[in-house]
């Protein structure tokens, strides 16, 4: 770039200049670049340079676009002629497509000259593994046979690590040019269609499928003999995919043209014979009224998707049988189609005979489009819980696609899919179903899977998160349960999958405040982890920091700390996300705090917060996870104006977005009366408590620390407002669910009886306050060392006992 | 509230709706471009575009959506994904730098070639552009990480489709100079985008 600096003004009048040029012929860009920029140097050579760069910006950039961001460098590439590729000499380049390059070849060392095309696929084989797989892949292609169906004779990898597969040579033409040529009748052509319906009925019973039925590879020969091309091709490309969950939207597009893909496979949800029979639905469409479905010459990509996900499909007006035949071929829905390609010929065979066929016009309800676009859900959070949900559920079955040849496993998972959306039709429920509703039939219909025990626990893994987004610790809990039996039935020995879901499940008895529960939970996990180890770090450092909040729970502060202080090591050596580093600092930063170590809380919390903003953005529920804690860290460092604002502001963003009802909610709001009772405004302290009490055997089990909490600050806002039989029942109670429901000995208990004390101490029953308060403290001492602050407020209340007793001695 | 709730808000020119789809899209895109680099480990590519997509997919779906909301939608998520993408370029490179050895677990990682296009440097290039031309900048945006078609960047931009197709055709040039100058790629560490 020459000297002088852009400016917004100059880059106006490079653009101006620049967009004049390009009006021009390129012979006289030269010269107007020349006369325009006369004197102006800078000028000069930028306009050349951005002319230039221009003439390359269209095969960089928008191939960027189409490519991705890590371009195949193979692709493109055309001096393949001469080359050889194991016994096979290339001839000529015969084509270019979105699958790859088409040469011809002959074999080399054959006297027969036997003649082959071999397509050198665009994609990059990667590691061995995919390697291996495409091998595989190539094997089940080879044994193949059918005479109207092109041979896979060979296949391999080149030297620079890209696949490329050799077939039989098929000198014909598109089955469309074909009979458009012959003039052929519509009788004609359907039975010349039958032929093609064969061959992919006898490849789908060999669990191939084709994936890319299109004219193009539907061939005839002179003699009237089809022949399908490419085979499984598809799938091969995919099968040198990394086994990732979400196999790449666009990248598939470059795989199949859209004319002819069916919805799930635009939308790349599970793709199974019947994207096949939808194919074949388009071509016969063609085949018979020369128009395609739909028109996508020039439609984005998006309008592609909608057109094929949404617009029916028109009639192809040919004939009232065929019309509906070719309907039923073209449904959105996979499992309204024919359900196999014989059932499709068999009808065409009807049509032929003049028998009724069997093909009927839309009538069952579109269930999944209905439920998704009739429900109004209450909050953001819950829309993303079930679209999570949904979302898992479509991923778990693409998982049982991949295992195609399990095909009893993907067909129970498409059932199990569509009754469960089913049966929440609101039309067949009434009017507001829930999502907990949804959630509740799908739990119940997951029974059904108890054949195929491995996707029972991957389902029911997925609606026990859903439930842990709903709040519904208790279902989800139950679910992880069942989950972890399946696991054991599916791999007796154990398998990292079952760590995980025993993780969950320890994380859902967290919150329902089953601590010790949820420690043995996560003992068994780590065990089982120990031989089926975490292969992402990020893993690791959740499950640290699980194992570290488990810790802080059960009072094991130190072992706490230590455990969390590893979690963050990892996270910040990894580089993980904004989001991993707002967790791990937040958790330490609570440790940090029942440690008494005020400032190292403050820290901490103040790290994670600005994490979470910079992940989450200003208004969002796990914003307002570090938020909560963040006010009270504050507010025990005596930082209490800055503590206020936090409190409001977590407050109104959580009744916002979780709404009243929320376990998350009820901490904070009980988090801040604590802290007003705390600082004398007990008014309002009390009415704070009291919403929380409201919620108790809602929302919030008896077991939740928040219940007994909020009894506990109710208590100490009443004593002083003069309600002392009152305040000594809630604290009573408090004391006694604690005992319930914390095990012995936890410093949380020996809190609840010095509060207890302080309390006698305000009424005026000294001698009760005193054996409260000495007993309490020293159990505290010995949980909490003398820094932490609940040891400190323990003190304040002996002190005050001592004030009032010298007081009423004078 | 939900996705489409959100749009319609955004339609109605509610102040703080972009913040919020903001946040919620970039949840989803976040899940969605993790578990897509953690494929991209193993030498695989990483289309930004897709992950936009996939992101509308689950979040929106088949639902009904006018498309000058789709097009809000896939700007706002455009200006995430580079975000997201070009923090993890930076936090690869950093990881390289500080250890000098790829930290990955993946061995297959080891042979997976590195030929990416240099997303810091792009997004460097980007923000420079952006001081010069905020327009110009934003259209590349749309285009280059949202997938945004000339019409739906000019609905989202509030633009004619004519003014977006002249500045791409100029961005373009312009961000290629810029690529190809040699200091671009460097890296001004700690600072966010």
């Amino acid at each position: 770039m020459s000297e002088t600096p852009l400016t917004p003004e100059r880059m106006a009048l490079l653009q101006e200049l620049f967009e004049q040029a390009l009006e021009l012929p390129p012979e006289a860009r030269a010269s107007f670049v020349k006369e325009r920029s006369a004197g102006e140097g800078w000028l000069h050579d930028e306009l050349l340079g951005l002319l230039d760069a221009h003439e390359r910006a269209d095969a960089s950039f928008e191939s960027h676009l189409v490519r991705g961001v890590a371009p195949d460098p193979i692709e493109g590439s055309d001096d393949w002629e001469g080359v050889r590729l194991g016994v096979w000499q290339i001839t000529r380049r015969i084509g270019f497509g979105g699958m790859g390059t088409v040469c011809e070849a002959v074999r080399a060392d054959d006297q027969y000259q036997q003649r082959v095309a071999i397509k050198l696929l665009h994609r990059h084989a990667g590691s061995e593994g995919a390697v291996k797989r495409f091998r595989a892949e190539r094997q089940i292609l080879a044994s193949l046979s059918h005479p109207n169906i092109a041979t896979l004779i060979d296949g391999g990898v080149t030297e620079e690590g890209q696949p490329y597969l050799v077939m039989e040579y098929v000198d014909g033409s598109p089955i469309t040019h074909w009979c458009d040529g012959r003039k052929l009748a519509t009788r004609d052509r359907v039975k010349l269609f039958l032929q093609v319906c064969a061959a992919v009925e006898t490849a789908h019973r060999n669990l191939v499928v084709h994936r890319d039925l299109k004219p193009g590879n539907i061939l005839v020969t002179e003699s009237g003999h089809v022949k399908l091309l490419d085979f499984g091709i598809a799938r091969l490309m995919k099968s040198t995919d990394e086994e990732g969950a979400l196999p790449a939207t666009v990248a598939a597009f470059r795989t199949f043209t859209a004319d002819y893909a069916a919805p799930e496979q635009i939308l790349n949800t599970a793709v199974g014979t019947s994207a096949d029979i939808y194919a074949l639905g388009a071509v016969l469409f063609e085949l018979l009224s020369g128009r395609r479905p739909f028109d996508l010459q020039r439609a984005s990509l998006i309008e592609i998707e909608r057109t094929v996900c949404q617009t029916p499909a028109p009639r192809a007006q040919v004939d009232e049988d065929l019309d509906a035949v070719i309907a039923m071929a073209l449904r959105k829905e996979p499992e309204r189609r024919y359900s196999s390609v014989d059932m499709l010929a068999n009808d065409l065979r009807n049509y032929l005979d003049g028998l009724p066929v069997r093909a009927r016009p839309d009538g069952v309800g579109y269930r999944l489009k209905k439920l998704i676009g009739r429900r109004k859900l209450e909050s953001a959070a819950v829309a993303i819980a079930l679209l999570s949900l949904i979302g898992g559920l479509i991923a778990a079955t693409l998982q049982a696609q991949r295992a195609e040849r399990q095909s009893l496993r993907a067909t129970s998972v498409t059932e199990f899919l569509t009754t469960m959306l089913g049966a929440a039709d609101p039309a067949s429920l009434g009017k507001d179903v829930t999502v907990r509703e949804v959630l509740d039939v799908a739990a119940e219909r997951a029974d059904a899977l108890a054949g195929t025990p491995g996707l029972e626990a991957e389902l029911r893994t997925i609606i026990g998160r859903t439930y842990m987004g709903l709040g519904e610790f208790e279902a989800a809990e139950q679910q992880y349960l069942r989950a972890i039996d399946a696991h054991y039935r599916a791999t007796p020995r154990g398998s990292n999958e079952l760590a995980v879901t025993m993780s969950l499940l320890s994380h859902a008895q967290e919150f329902l405040g089953r601590y010790e529960d949820a420690n043995r939970t996560l003992q068994e996990a780590a065990a089982m982890l120990e031989r089926f180890p975490h292969r992402h770090a990020e893993d690791q450092a959740d499950f640290l920091d699980q194992q570290g909040r488990i810790l802080t729970r059960l009072g094991h502060h130190e072992a706490a700390e230590a455990m969390l202080t590893s979690a963050l090591a990892l996270v910040v050596k990894h580089e993980m996300s904004d989001e991993s580093l707002a967790t791990a600092h937040a958790n330490l930063g609570y440790v940090k705090s029942d440690l008494g170590k005020k400032e190292d809380a403050v820290h901490h919390y103040s790290t994670a917060v600005e994490a979470a903003r910079r992940a989450f953005g200003s208004e969002h529920p796990r914003l307002a996870e570090h938020l909560s804690p963040y006010a009270s860290v504050l507010e025990r460092a005596g930082r209490m104006d800055e503590a206020d604002a936090v409190y409001l502001e977590v407050i109104a963003m959580r009744r916002k977005l979780l709404g009243a009802k929320h376990p998350d909610y009820a901490w904070t709001v009980f988090n801040y009366a604590d802290s007003l009772v705390r600082r004398g405004r007990y008014e309002d302290g009390a009415r704070y408590a009291r919403e929380v009490l409201a919620l108790r055997g809602k929302t919030l089990p008896d077991t939740h620390l928040a219940v007994s909490t909020a009894m506990a600050v109710l208590g100490r806002a009443l004593g002083p407002m003069g309600e002392l039989e009152e305040a000594e029942r809630w604290l009573r109670e408090s004391l006694e669910l604690r005992k319930q429901t914390i095990p012995e000995g936890h410093w949380l208990i020996a809190s609840s009886e010095s509060v207890l004390g302080g309390h006698f101490v305000l009424a005026g029953r000294y001698d009760e306050a005193q054996q409260w308060l000495i007993a309490s403290e020293r159990k505290l001492v010995d949980a909490l060392g003398e820094d932490s602050p609940v040891v400190h407020d323990a003190r304040e209340r002996m002190k005050e006992l001592q004030r009032r007793r010298d007081a009423e001695e004078r | 509230m939900d996705v489409t709730a959100i749009l319609h808000d955004l339609e109605a020119g509610e102040r703080d709706a972009a913040n919020r789809l903001a946040s919620v899209v970039y949840d989803e895109l976040h899940r969605i471009a993790q578990a897509a680099m953690r494929r991209e480990q193993s030498g695989h590519t990483l289309q930004p575009t897709l992950l936009v997509n996939e992101a509308f997919m689950r979040m929106i779906g088949q639902r009904d959506v006018s498309w000058q909301n789709r097009a809000h939608f896939f700007a706002i998520a455009a200006q995430t994904i580079r975000r997201i993408l070009v923090d993890h370029a930076r936090a690869r490179r950093r990881m390289k730098r500080d250890h000098g050895v790829r930290v990955t677990l993946d061995e297959s990682a080891a042979e997976a070639p590195e030929r990416s296009l240099d997303l810091i440097a792009l997004d460097n290039a980007l923000t420079k552009l952006g001081s010069l031309s905020p327009r110009q900048a934003r259209v590349v945006e749309l285009r280059f990480f949202g997938g945004l078609e000339i019409e739906q960047a000019a609905a989202a931009l509030d633009i004619s489709p004519a003014t977006v197709k002249r500045d791409w055709i100029f961005a373009r040039a312009m961000l290629l100079r810029m690529l190809e100058a040699p200091d671009i790629s460097q890296d001004d560490d700690g600072i966010g985008p």
